[in-house]
């Protein structure tokens, strides 16, 4: 039960467990939804830090399709809000 | 010029006093210069003037540091009034526009005393020549002067009422510019008021001043990979961090309950939706997929005494047969198998501290801290015990004593400094045969339970 931004954070940490390791794949899931403050400053800070494909895959699984499948260079006010979503707000359960 | 400042101090954490003041002061930007003298910027003093290039700063510093009573505009001070009289003379600039119309009040108060009335009267009628023309209004006045006398610790003495009257240290004198409001928040943040708390929860002040050495603010991404039952998670999420918590046994942040107690206690403080996700595993076995991920880790190290620090493994390995055995189950479980629990071992705190600090080395953001409690033992601490922690690209820039008599937890800052990645520690332990210095905190819970017994079967101090 995790947001999508920890699901982007975490590898599996089998012991010898080195290759194909992440992004961990979903089962039997239902998603949540929970509010969250919206910071583009967070957001713009932590973008760098996101394995991007494996972002939108997820959101994709989830039936979430607005997210581009390129990170885009310019972020406006629509893609970081559709990012918040995504990123903090979307949890699987 | 910059301007001058009296900061009255809670009369708690006399240690924690200036890593605090530097911390929001780098949090928000600004520097607080402290007095040049040594004695006059021992922390142990209740009253310190310091200067500030803003006033704004001044009421940053009394939103924020818990450990401030009250802010003052500096006017004047000296080891007799006379002295005291001269300097807010000369500073005549900073208050000569109270004198023509703004009602005021003044209290004169003492710390380690208490003046006589008659006497208290005598001091405000020595600033007569301030020809102050307001009303003079008890309650809501204008502005309001602050007089106050510094006497040496009499702990201990046996003295008669008023002795030592007018024998103080220090005399300082100023107008109120503002009471810290953040003090109020070790009230909202007390333990036995929280909706879920357990035996090893952090004391709501400590934590808060943890809170601070962090720089929590909005959109600092925090982590806590000791979480319990969540004290640091509460108050870092108050100043707006966003957290993640991790502990080897998940019970702990779950409590009993469909939601985590962790959730349930961050919703009654209305900052659930910062705690971002909570996740069970040994943190020497980390699935955080890269470092440089968050601006502080924040911590209270289980060391032993209330709870063990644990970590994945056997005490002692299984032998050939043994493992034979368990790799044939583990492949082919049987029907009535209960779900595999993974065997722990003890995870001993000087290692533990060690390893903490190079996770913080490869997790941290360029400039992120780790803030840390680790107990030790008073009459060995040397300071090598931390500096030996340390490790490349990491520096020491606060260790606070919390002090219980023959033992003390050091409130540890450390600051990343460079901006060079550094690979996922080992989280080997060292090899025993390496001669290097021994710490303090080595073996804690050995020398907890023997009452800290010096070599020559001495007893320490009381335990708390």
């Amino acid at each position: 039960m995790v947001r999508l931004i920890t699901h982007n954070l975490l590898a599996c940490h089998v012991k010898g467990c080195n290759t194909n390791n992440f992004p961990l794949q979903f089962r039997d899931i239902q998603i949540e939804l929970r509010e969250a403050e919206f910071n583009p400053d967070f957001l713009k800070g932590f973008m760098p830090k996101i394995e991007w494909k494996a972002l939108v895959d997820a959101a994709r699984q989830l039936g979430d399709t607005s997210l581009p499948l390129e990170q885009p260079e310019m972020l406006d006010d629509e893609f970081l809000k559709n990012l918040h979503h995504v990123l903090l707000e979307v949890k699987e359960v | 010029m910059p301007l001058q400042y009296l900061i009255v101090f809670a009369s708690t954490h006399p240690e924690f006093r200036l890593p605090e003041l530097s911390s929001v002061g780098e949090l928000y930007g600004f520097t607080v210069t402290l007095p040049l003298a040594l004695e006059d910027r021992d922390p142990t003093r209740p009253y310190m003037v310091v200067e500030l290039d803003q006033e704004e700063h001044a009421f940053a510093l009394a939103r924020r540091c818990i450990l401030v009573k009250a802010i003052y505009e500096f006017y004047g001070q000296g080891s007799s009034y006379d002295e005291l009289h001269a300097c807010t003379r000369a500073n005549e600039a900073r208050w000569a526009h109270y004198v023509p119309d703004t009602s005021f009040r003044f209290i004169v108060t003492a710390h380690n005393h208490k003046i006589p009335q008659s006497r208290q009267r005598d001091v405000v009628e020595s600033f007569a020549y301030m020809a102050l023309l307001g009303k003079i209004e008890m309650k809501n006045p204008q502005i309001l002067f602050g007089c106050f006398e510094e006497y040496s610790s009499r702990n201990g003495l046996l003295r008669s009422k008023h002795e030592g009257d007018g024998q103080f240290r220090q005399v300082y004198f100023g107008r109120l510019l503002v009471e810290g409001s953040a003090r109020q928040l070790v009230g909202i943040y007390d333990v036995k008021k929280r909706a879920y708390y357990g035996n090893t929860s952090m004391e709501a002040e400590i934590s808060l001043l943890m809170a601070n050495q962090t720089l929590a603010a909005p959109g600092k991404l925090i982590y806590d990979p000791f979480m319990g039952t969540g004290s640091m998670a509460y108050v870092t999420s108050h100043f707006g961090g966003l957290v993640y918590g991790s502990d080897i046994d998940g019970r702990q942040m779950r409590g009993k309950g469909k939601v985590p107690g962790v959730i349930r206690a961050a919703k009654a403080y209305g900052t659930d939706s910062r705690i971002l996700d909570l996740c069970t595993f040994d943190v020497t076995r980390n699935p955080w997929r890269c470092g440089g991920l968050f601006d502080a880790i924040v911590t209270d190290p289980p060391y032993g005494v209330r709870a063990g620090a644990k970590r994945l493994g056997r005490k002692k390995e299984l032998n050939e047969e043994q493992l034979k055995t368990f790799m044939e189950y583990r492949n082919n479980p049987r029907v009535d198998d209960q779900p595999y629990i993974p065997p722990t071992k003890p995870y001993e705190l000087s290692h533990l501290a060690v390893d903490l600090v190079l996770l913080a080395q490869h997790l941290l953001r360029p400039g992120g801290r780790l803030v840390f409690f680790l107990p030790t033992v008073t009459d060995e601490y040397a300071e090598l015990d931390i500096q030996s922690m340390v490790c490349e690209g990491m520096e020491v820039i606060a260790n606070s004593l919390q002090d219980f008599g023959s033992w003390g937890r050091r409130l540890v800052t450390i600051r990343k400094t460079t901006d060079r990645e550094y690979p996922r520690p080992s989280f080997e332990p060292e090899q025993p045969a390496e001669a290097g210095h021994v710490p303090a905190h080595k073996d804690f819970r050995e020398k907890y339970f023997q009452g800290f017994k010096k070599d020559d079967g001495e007893t320490g101090g009381q335990t708390p």
